[in-house]
C-alpha cells in the first residue's frame, strides 16, 4: 500500500477537482473560464493514473517522508471541508484606497454601465460608476438592485458596504468591490458576511469617510450565497 | 476469444484497480453526501486560508498534470537525439533557441519544471534547462496573449515584459555555463538519474505496451514530485495573503523605489501563474507605477514560493540562492530602466 500513495494521492487530488466540478463549485476558487481546462486535466490524469495501476504489479518505492506532509494536510482541507467563498475577513484584507482599480478587471461591466436599464448593474458596476465620480445628479432617480454579502467597513451611521470580490483568475486575486448602503439597526436583523438583496436609490450623506454616494434601500432582503458569488 | 481475455486480465493489476476504486468511490460518496452536512464552524480567517491555499492549488493543478504529461511523453516517445539534433550546437545560440522553446511547449512554470527535469535527463545541461525554466512561462502565445490583453493600452509594457525576460534568463544561464562541473547543481537524488536516463521509468523496451507503461510511469512520479512542492507554496502563499495586510505593500505604491520592491516582494507571495498574472496586475495599475509592474511580471514567473519549492526537487540550494538573487536584481533594473525611459 505504502508504494501506491503517490497513485492515490495523485487520485484523490483529480477526483476532488472533479467532483467540485460536478456540484458547481469550481467557480468558489477559479475562474470560470479554467473550468472546462481543469476538469478535462483532472480526468486525463485520473486516466493515466488507471492505466499505470492497471499495468504496474511492482512499483518503485517512493519515499513517504515530511515532505508529503503538505499535499496530505492541503488533502484533508480539500475533502474534508464544504467548498467555501472568501469571506469579510479578506475583504479587511485587501481593501485598495482607489476601488476604480479593483473595479477595472471586470471585462463585461462596460456593457452593463452603457445599458438603458441600471436596474440590471451589479454591485461591482456600481461600484465602477461611484470611482469615477460621474457628479451626484447622475445617481438621482436610477433605480438600484443588487445583492452581495455584508461587511462593516466602519462607515458609521449604519451605513455598511454590500460588496463581493471580483476576481480574474482565482480566488487568490480577488479584489473586495462594494457600495455603501444604509441599514437602520443592521445588527439586530442582520450580521457581517450575511448575503442580502438590496433595491433602492442613491442618496449624498455624511458617513464617517466623508460625504458619499450611498444606497438608501427601499428594502432588504435576506438570501442565501448564490451559485457563483464572485463578480468578474 | 476466452484465452485472450484470461490472458489480458492476467497482465492487469486487478487488485490495485480494486483498491483504487475503493477509495476514490469513498472519496466521492463523502464529498457528494456527507461534506455539506457538516457544520464547520471555521474562524473566517482560517476558512480564508483554506479557501486561497485551495485556489493556488486548483488552479496550477490542470497546469501541473500538462507539464508531467509531456514531460512523461518526451521522456517516453522523443528520442534522445532530437532536440540535439534541432537545437544549435553552440552553447550561447543553444540557450537562445531554448529561451522560445515555450511556443512548442506552452506550459505554467508549475508545468516547466517537470519538462526541465526530462531535458536534463535527456542531456542538456543545467544552464540550458534553467534557461528555458526561467524564459517559457513567458516567452509562450498563452502569456504573450494575455499579458496584451491586460496592457493593450501600453503595448511598451508588452515589449519590456518579453526583451526583459530573454535577456535575465539568457545572461543566468551564461553564468551557470561558466562552472564547468554544473551537475553540482543538481539534489543528489536527480543527479543519480540524470547518470541512468534509460532506467528512469522502467525498461525501455519499443513496444507500445511497454512504452505505455513507461509513460504512465513517468508521469505519476514527476506529477507527485511536484504536487507535494506545489500544496506547500499554495499553503504558504495562502499564509501570507490571509495574515500579512496587503495594504503594507500598497501604501509604499507611490514611490518609485518602493513601489518595485514592493511589486517585487508581492510576485514572490502570490505565486501566481505567469499566463494570467498580466490580469492581477492590472488590478494595481492606478496605484502602482507601470515600472514596478513590469517587474511584477518579469520576476513572478521566475521565481516565487511555489516555484522554488518545485524547483528545490532539483537544484540546491545553493544554485537557487544565486538564481534567485541575480532574477531579483535584474528585474529590479528592469523597473528602474523602464520607469525612467517610458
Amino acid at each position: 500500500m505504502r508504494s501506491k500513495m503517490p497513485v492515490i494521492i495523485l487520485a484523490i487530488s483529480a477526483i476532488y477537482v472533479l467532483l467540485l466540478g460536478h456540484q458547481g463549485d469550481l467557480d468558489l476558487y477559479i475562474h470560470p473560464r479554467y473550468i472546462l481546462f481543469t476538469r478535462a486535466f483532472a480526468l486525463i490524469c485520473l486516466a493515466v493514473l488507471v492505466v499505470n495501476t492497471a499495468m504496474s504489479r511492482t512499483e518503485a518505492t517512493h519515499k513517504m517522508g515530511l515532505s508529503t506532509l503538505p499535499i496530505l494536510m492541503v488533502l484533508l482541507f480539500a475533502v474534508l471541508l464544504p467548498a467555501k467563498s472568501l469571506t469579510s475577513a479578506t475583504v479587511s484584507q485587501r481593501v485598495v484606497a482607489d476601488q476604480s482599480a479593483a473595479s477595472s478587471l471586470f471585462q463585461n461591466s462596460s456593457a452593463n454601465i452603457f445599458s438603458n436599464s441600471t436596474k440590471i448593474l451589479s454591485v461591482a458596476d456600481w461600484a465602477q460608476i461611484i470611482a469615477s465620480n460621474p457628479g451626484t445628479e447622475y445617481f438621482t432617480n436610477k433605480t438600484v438592485h443588487v445583492s452581495g454579502f455584508i461587511v462593516d467597513a466602519g462607515l458609521g451611521n449604519d451605513v455598511v458596504w454590500v460588496a463581493r470580490f471580483a476576481i480574474t483568475c482565482c480566488a487568490v486575486d480577488a479584489q473586495p468591490v462594494g457600495i455603501p448602503v444604509k441599514i437602520v439597526n443592521w445588527r439586530s436583523g442582520h450580521s457581517q458576511d450575511q448575503w442580502v438583496d438590496v433595491k433602492g436609490n442613491f442618496k449624498e450623506m455624511e458617513t464617517n469617510k466623508g460625504r458619499q454616494i450611498v444606497l438608501i434601500p427601499d428594502s432588504v432582503k435576506k438570501i442565501s450565497e448564490p451559485d457563483n458569488p464572485y463578480a468578474y | 476469444m476466452v484465452s485472450r481475455i484470461v490472458a489480458f486480465t492476467k497482465n492487469i493489476n486487478l487488485r490495485g484497480i480494486l483498491v483504487l476504486s475503493l477509495i476514490l468511490l469513498m472519496t466521492a460518496y463523502y464529498r457528494l453526501y456527507i461534506v455539506d452536512a457538516i457544520d464547520a464552524s471555521i474562524p473566517n480567517k482560517l476558512q480564508d486560508f483554506i479557501t486561497l491555499s485551495l485556489s493556488i492549488f486548483i488552479e496550477a493543478f490542470p497546469f501541473l498534470v500538462l507539464g508531467s504529461l509531456l514531460a512523461a511523453a518526451v521522456n517516453t516517445y522523443v528520442s534522445h537525439e532530437f532536440f540535439h539534433k534541432i537545437l544549435p550546437k553552440k552553447p550561447v545560440f543553444r540557450r537562445t533557441a531554448m529561451s522560445f522553446l515555450g511556443f512548442l511547449l506552452p506550459v505554467c512554470e508549475c508545468g516547466n519544471v517537470p519538462l526541465s527535469r526530462a531535458l536534463m535527463i535527456q542531456g542538456f545541461k543545467p544552464s540550458e534547462s534553467v534557461t528555458f525554466l526561467l524564459a517559457a512561462p513567458v516567452i509562450n502565445p498563452v502569456t504573450i496573449w494575455s499579458t496584451w490583453a491586460a496592457f493593450s493600452y501600453d503595448g511598451s509594457i508588452l515589449i519590456a515584459r518579453i526583451a526583459a525576460t530573454l535577456l535575465i534568463a539568457n545572461i543566468i544561464g551564461f553564468v551557470i555555463s561558466l562552472v564547468k562541473n554544473q551537475e553540482q547543481f543538481l539534489t543528489n537524488s536527480f543527479a543519480k538519474v540524470c547518470q541512468t536516463p534509460k532506467s528512469y521509468g522502467g525498461e525501455a523496451d519499443a513496444s507500445n505496451r511497454f512504452q505505455l507503461r513507461r509513460f504512465s510511469r513517468l508521469f505519476t512520479h514527476e506529477a507527485f514530485a511536484m504536487i507535494s512542492m506545489l500544496a506547500l507554496g499554495a499553503m504558504i502563499a495562502g499564509t501570507i495573503q490571509t495574515f500579512v495586510p496587503r495594504d503594507i505593500l500598497v501604501g509604499i505604491g507611490s514611490n518609485v523605489i518602493l513601489a518595485i520592491v514592493a511589486m517585487l516582494l508581492l510576485a514572490f507571495v502570490v505565486s501566481i501563474c505567469a499566463t494570467v498574472d498580466a490580469f492581477f496586475a492590472l488590478s494595481f495599475a492606478n496605484t502602482f507605477t507601470a515600472g514596478s509592474l513590469v517587474s511584477f511580471m518579469v520576476f513572478g514567473p521566475m521565481i516565487d514560493i511555489k516555484m522554488l519549492t518545485l524547483m528545490k526537487t532539483t537544484f540546491k540550494t545553493n544554485i537557487l540562492l544565486v538564481i534567485s538573487a541575480f532574477s531579483l536584481i535584474q528585474s529590479f533594473i528592469t523597473g528602474i530602466i523602464f520607469t525612467y525611459a517610458f
